[in-house]
């Protein structure tokens, strides 16, 4: 079976390493893309920009969506997302530092599958990322891929 | 109540005086039986005398048939012995008082001696047949006294008079004392009950003291006739109370509606002239405009807030009230009531803002015949309104800069504590090997201080969201909202060896979130102080407390010196050190916040080593809702 790709939505390196290091500890070896804004990750998912001529019948397993980005800020993607049919399905969990109120609302109003807040001990952290590689790349059933 | 119908007093007289009606009877019966014996006795006396003068008569005529012829005859034979016989013969007959014998002039005898009064004579010829011719030879003079007549009719006379007399008198004793007693000792008594007879002794029967009539006679109709005037007078004296009843009743009420009317007249009057006086003197503009626009009457309000004299403006057309005549107040164009407000020119010129009340006025018959404008200065209100306008705005950008500002600590500031906790663990796991104890030491500090930080930001946080978010009063189950809690806390936390009571039945009114806040909090705290003390004890309940429902949390735990309770609910304020008993510093404060924004108090009992106490108040649901109220409308 062919490896599902993981995409990583995040600004911030020390998150990005730490979340990645969080799913290789955990013995999550998926290919991880990971995009550094909200453009690079519309990029990705519509086969567009640095990613123009990706094959977008096939998307990634789930999405790793922070939420405060510079340009397009992860709400802006999610909605963008969900505005278009090709990847109106696409799992997205929005993995956040935020526990707003209204982060929380607004993501859910626009469809996302999950919203988890990223705690500051690495150890907890590390084993939420574990949960969710587990619930997302083994339990969850995803919806069927285009083409 | 009416008084009793009395009758008057009886005057004495008529009953004091012994049967005047009898006497009166009497007096009548024995004028009337005196006149009819005085007539009878002189009828009878008349008849008597008229017998007596038939006896004298039949004498006379006994003389001329039996003495005569005697007389004649020893006359003519000149016996005069015989003659004297005769005579004497003669003066035997009853009241003959004197006979004598004449030839011609001469006296031939007598007897008996003449009278010259009450005397009746009688003279008779004496004749003798000689030879055929009858010659008179004398006279014959008979004289019979009357004085028996009279005698005799003057005694009958006394005696029929007084005979009658006494008669008449016992028959008027009789009757008078048997009127008395028959008739009118009882129309005494009858007059007695009936003068006393007064409204109270209606039911008194007359009795009359006389025996039983076998046929009921007259005065049985008189009693009859009283007891059906008695009953008569009752019911209509019943009825006569019940109309006085009635009556008076009306009086009262009238009197009452009269005292209301009057009463009404007079708050009316007064109203009237309260309400003229008020409209003169009101602070504010009063002024009404006909049809024209023209200005109908002006007040001491309006004088003083447009500053023209009532003379300046009545009459006028309103429209010089506002800045550049504009016709602000078109008459065609009004609502029978209507509110605006506009600015308005007063006579210096100064543009003043005022709020302009208007109602329409009409005629009895609803036809429209101008308006009543109520004018009030706002210009101050205005300025007031425009300066809490900017302010509200002022505080709108910061509530809003405030809000960016801790979106941004929620976002910004914990990421790079997870970078330090991250790469720390990161460090130990990939470098631990070199690494000594002291290396791998701080580390584990640097990772405790990183979690500290973050734990504060978050604790932060939500007391600075406690003040943000809207409140939704609900009723709150605090006693399963308490025993959730603590169940999840003796899960969470390793500290479950207190045992934790909830009173049933607890229930409060507020915002259950934030009562959820309150409840973590104080439980957090409660089992946090407790988890040095063996056989912790926990209480959660509520009790009466000088009228008002107090709530407390009730532990044994380390407790605190009274003396610094005044920095308990101080953020950041800790009263014991980290090592001890960790904690933010905040748990309490957001607490506190909590309460407070309910409208409600909180405070703590305490003694070292004792335990702890937190007591707090909410606010009846009526008292909160009216803080709701106000604190919607002031966020």
């Amino acid at each position: 079976m062919e490896q599902q790709v993981i995409l990583l939505v995040e600004d911030n390196p020390d998150d990005e390493a730490l979340t990645v290091r969080a799913l290789r500890k955990n013995n999550i070896l998926n290919e991880i893309v990971v995009a550094h804004d909200g453009v690079e990750a519309l990029d990705y998912l519509f086969g567009t920009g640095l990613y123009a001529g990706r094959d977008t019948t096939r998307q990634p397993q789930v999405v790793l969506l922070d939420l405060k980005m510079p340009k397009i800020d992860g709400l802006e993607v999610l909605k963008r997302l969900r505005a278009d049919p090709r990847t109106a399905l696409q799992p997205v969990a929005v993995l956040t530092t935020s526990n707003e109120d209204r982060d929380i609302v607004s993501s859910y109003e626009l469809g996302v599958n999950s919203y988890i807040r990223k705690p500051v001990d690495f150890n907890q952290f590390s084993e939420t990322v574990r949960q969710l590689g587990l619930y997302w790349l083994v339990i969850n059933v995803p919806p069927p891929q285009h083409g | 109540m009416s008084n009793p119908i009395t009758a008057p007093a009886p005057t004495d007289t008529p009953t004091r005086r012994i049967s005047p009606l009898a006497r009166r009877l009497v007096v009548a019966t024995i004028a009337a039986s005196t006149a009819v014996a005085l007539l009878a006795t002189t009828f009878q006396l008349y008849l008597d005398y008229r017998r007596d003068l038939g006896q004298i008569e039949a004498t006379f005529r006994q003389v001329s048939q039996t003495y005569l012829p005697s007389i004649a005859n020893a006359l003519w034979a000149t016996n005069r012995e015989e003659v004297q016989v005769a005579l004497d013969g003669l003066k035997q007959l009853p009241d003959v008082q004197y006979v004598a014998v004449r030839e011609e002039a001469t006296l031939w005898a007598e007897t008996g001696h003449r009278a010259a009064t009450r005397v009746q004579n009688r003279d008779y010829p004496l004749t003798h047949q000689f030879r055929d011719q009858l010659l008179t030879i004398g006279t014959l003079s008979i004289s019979v006294n009357m004085d028996g007549v009279y005698r005799r009719l003057l005694e009958k006379f006394w005696v029929i008079l007084i005979s009658n007399g006494i008669k008449t008198f016992l028959v008027a004793g009789f009757m008078f004392w048997l009127f008395h007693w028959v008739i009118t000792r009882h129309l005494q008594k009858i007059a007695g009950f009936a003068a006393q007879l007064g409204s109270e002794n209606l039911d008194q029967t007359l009795r009359l003291d006389r025996p039983k009539q076998s046929t009921p006679d007259e005065f049985d109709q008189v009693l009859e006739g009283f007891q059906l005037m008695q009953s008569n007078l009752k019911n209509a004296l019943e009825a006569l109370k019940l109309d006085i009843l009635a009556r008076e009743r009306v009086e009262e009420e009238l009197r009452q509606l009269n005292v209301h009317l009057e009463q009404r007249v007079a708050d009316r009057t007064r109203l009237l002239q309260e309400q003229a006086r008020i409209i003169d003197e009101i602070h504010d503009a009063v002024i009404s405009i006909d049809m024209q626009g023209n200005i109908s009457s002006w007040n001491l309000g309006a004088e003083r807030l447009f500053a023209y004299p009532a003379l300046e403006a009545l009459g006028r057309n309103v429209c010089f009230l506002f800045p550049e005549g504009e016709a602000v107040l078109d008459v065609h164009h009004l609502q029978d009531e209507q509110e605006m407000e506009s600015p308005i020119q007063r006579k210096n010129g100064e543009i003043l803002y005022a709020h302009l009340s208007l109602s329409a006025l009409r005629t009895q018959e609803k036809t429209l015949r101008g308006f009543a404008c109520y004018a009030i200065d706002i210009s101050a209100r205005k300025q007031a309104q425009a300066l809490a306008d900017r302010r509200a705005t002022e505080l709108e950008a910061s509530n809003r800069e405030l809000e960016a500002f801790s979106y941004s600590v929620s976002h910004d500031l914990r990421a790079p504590l997870r970078s330090i906790d991250g790469f720390s663990l990161a460090l130990i796991e990939d470098f631990g090997g070199q690494l000594d104890p002291a290396g791998h030491e701080y580390l584990h500090r640097i990772r405790r201080a990183a979690q500290r930080m973050g734990l504060l930001i978050d604790n932060m946080l939500r007391l600075a969201r406690i003040t943000r978010t809207s409140m939704h009063y609900t009723h709150v189950d605090m006693t399963s909202l308490a025993t959730t809690i603590a169940a999840d806390l003796q899960q969470t936390k390793i500290l479950s060896a207190a045992s934790i009571q909830v009173q049933p039945g607890l229930s409060a009114y507020g915002d259950q979130a934030l009562m959820r806040i309150v409840m973590e909090n104080l439980l957090e705290n409660a089992i946090k102080f407790t988890s040095k003390t063996s056989q912790a004890q926990i209480d959660i309940g509520a009790e009466m407390q000088m009228d008002r429902l107090v709530y407390y949390v009730c532990d044994n735990g380390a407790g605190f010196d009274m003396v610094y309770a005044s920095k308990l609910f101080g953020a950041f304020q800790r009263l014991h050190r980290e090592e001890e008993f960790p904690g933010t510093g905040i748990g309490l404060a957001t607490v506190k916040r909590i309460i407070r924004r309910h409208g409600g108090d909180i405070w703590a009992e305490s003694a070292v080593g004792k335990g702890t106490t937190f007591f707090f108040t909410l606010p009846s649901s009526q008292l909160a809702d009216a803080a709701y109220q106000y604190d919607n409308a002031n966020t």
